[in-house]
């Protein structure tokens, strides 16, 4: 009997592959064989590759001296916290440091020794020294009659209560030539312009009411030289304007007056303006008065306008048109200032005494 | 040889490369396949390829390693397979005639029927070593790999299939020889 010995029976098995029968290749499968191969090992290399670009961008784009100073100054920044610094490097990193409010221990020959509290002696105490007395500044006054609140564009017919100042002595832009201020009267080339307000006729605080007709020309430019006074007075700016086209040997007077108060003072304008046929004489006179209680307020709390206008075909004709809007300005003015008022008592006339002309002013 | 395919060939998908890689691998699936009771050894060959092909870009290794990934999947299309006609011949009748035409034996199949017949009754996983070890020509490793089992174990399970297949084949020249002597 012969047993098979593990040799032949290794052959036998081998001989076994003599079933497998070569075929030929279909080329279709191949085909789609291959396109299952390109379709599956693209997308991982794909990945890989794009992972590790990107990790290899992010690292270099630090570059080596990036990375080389975020080591050191990691590395400074253990050695500052722990303080293990030379005493002058680690002195002036806890000073730079210290900006940012970070503290870092400074080295024990820098710390600071806060001494004791020494006793106070004790100081006489000295009074306080007084205020400065200020003294009230005039100003201007209303009339409690006169209405409140009036529209600007109302017509001059009603009467309307012009705002009635003390003249200042002395106007900041008062003293202007001719040629600066046009106001200035051939006649009266002082007076015109002279003081901030005055018309330019001197008279500007005669007893005749300006706007009155038949008065001395320049009467009615008087009055908005009144009303321009008030800054002065008040301590604010003021300007003088007057202006006047005389004929020759004849009396023509503008006169404009305008003043700017501080805030809280009152403002006051006046204008005078006359033009003058030959052989007449025509006084315009106009005062604007405004006036703000406080800094910062609205205007609406406090405006007085005066507008003198006058025209007169007779040989002296002085139309004055005065008109004043005040709104709150009892508030406004001091009780001290009623006596300024009290010297011009014809403001309202001036209105009445304007309407008769016919002219209006605005 | 599958020594020769270009695993980076395949996987750029030169038609060349997988001409010689189908011409090479296929009959062997085949053959295993059948060896392995498969009744449709040209679908499990089919398969197993369109397997490797999709999967070849996760596939690293050389020739040798993809031998033993190309049997790991036809095994596992083999055991599908097997599966199959099982619930089919349960419940389907009209495949009945080609169920009983695949029962067939093929001739060159059965060109050594007591080898063939000894490997039949060892045990599935010691018939399947034998098979890549001896039939297909698979290394030790690669069989090891191919049946996910460790090159020691695959080894010492090798010998025992291997001994368990002589004792098979004594038996029956034993039975043989007592059969002879008894007619004599």
């Amino acid at each position: 009997m012969i047993w098979p010995s593990d040799r032949r029976l290794a052959l036998r098995l081998a001989d076994l592959r003599a079933t497998e029968v070569a075929f030929d290749v279909d080329q279709d499968l191949v085909a789609r064989l291959r396109s299952l191969a390109i379709a599956s090992s693209a997308d991982p290399t794909l990945v890989k590759g794009r992972w590790k670009r990107r990790v290899g961008a992010a690292i270099g784009a630090v570059g080596v001296f990036g990375w080389a100073g975020a080591a050191a100054a990691g590395a400074s920044v253990g050695l500052v916290s722990t303080g293990s610094l030379p005493d002058p490097i680690q002195n002036v990193v806890a000073d730079v440091l210290e900006v940012v409010n970070i503290e870092v221990p400074r080295p024990v020959s820098s710390v600071e020794i806060v001494p004791e509290p020494v006793e106070e002696v004790p100081v006489e105490e000295t009074p306080p020294a007084e205020p400065p007395v200020i003294e009230p500044t005039p100003t201007t006054v209303i009339e409690p009659d006169q209405p409140e609140e009036e529209p600007v564009d109302e017509p001059v017919e009603e009467p309307i209560a012009t705002p009635t100042t003390t003249l200042p002595e002395e106007s900041d832009e008062g003293d202007l030539d001719a040629e600066e201020s046009p106001g200035r009267s051939e006649e009266a080339p002082g007076q015109t312009g002279a003081t901030p307000g005055q018309s330019g006729n001197t008279p500007a605080q005669g007893a005749e009411p300006p706007g009155q007709t038949g008065n001395t020309p320049g009467q009615s430019g008087s009055a908005p030289g009144q009303s321009g006074s008030a800054p002065g007075q008040s301590g604010s700016n003021g300007q003088g304007n007057g202006n006047s086209d005389n004929a020759p040997g004849q009396s023509d007077n503008n006169g404009n007056g305008n003043s700017d108060n501080a805030p809280g003072q009152t403002d006051n304008n006046g204008n005078g303006n006359s033009d003058n046929a030959p052989g007449q004489t025509d006084n315009n006179g106009n005062g604007n008065s405004q006036g703000n209680p406080n800094p910062g307020t609205p205007p609406e709390q406090s405006n007085g306008n005066g507008n003198g206008n006058g025209q007169s075909n007779s040989q002296s004709g002085n139309n004055g048109n005065g008109r004043g809007v005040a709104a709150d300005e009892v508030d406004v003015t001091p009780p001290e200032a009623a006596p300024a008022t009290e010297d011009t008592p014809a403001s309202p006339n001036r209105g009445n005494n304007g309407n008769r002309g016919g002219q209006s002013g605005r | 040889m599958a020594d020769r395919v270009s695993v980076r060939a395949l996987k750029r998908g030169e038609a060349s490369e997988w001409s010689k890689f189908v011409g090479d691998i296929g009959p062997k699936i085949v053959g295993y396949a059948h060896r392995m009771g498969s009744r449709d050894p040209d679908e499990v060959m089919g398969a197993t390829l369109e397997a490797v092909a999709r999967r070849i870009g996760e596939f690293e290794g050389g020739a040798g390693d993809l031998r033993s990934f190309v049997f790991s999947i036809a095994h596992a299309r083999i055991v599908d397979d097997l599966r199959r006609n099982t619930r089919r011949s349960e419940v389907s009748i009209e495949n009945t005639l080609d169920l009983l035409e695949a029962d067939e034996p093929n001739e060159e199949t059965f060109s050594d029927p007591d080898l063939l017949g000894a490997l039949e009754r060892l045990p599935e996983e010691q018939h399947r070593m034998l098979e890549l070890r001896y039939v297909v020509g698979l290394s030790t490793r690669e069989t090891a790999k191919a049946i996910g089992k460790s090159e020691v174990a695959t080894r010492v399970a090798l010998s025992r299939a291997f001994a368990k297949l002589k004792d098979l084949l004594s038996e029956e020249l034993r039975a043989e020889s007592s059969e002879a002597e008894v007619a004599s």
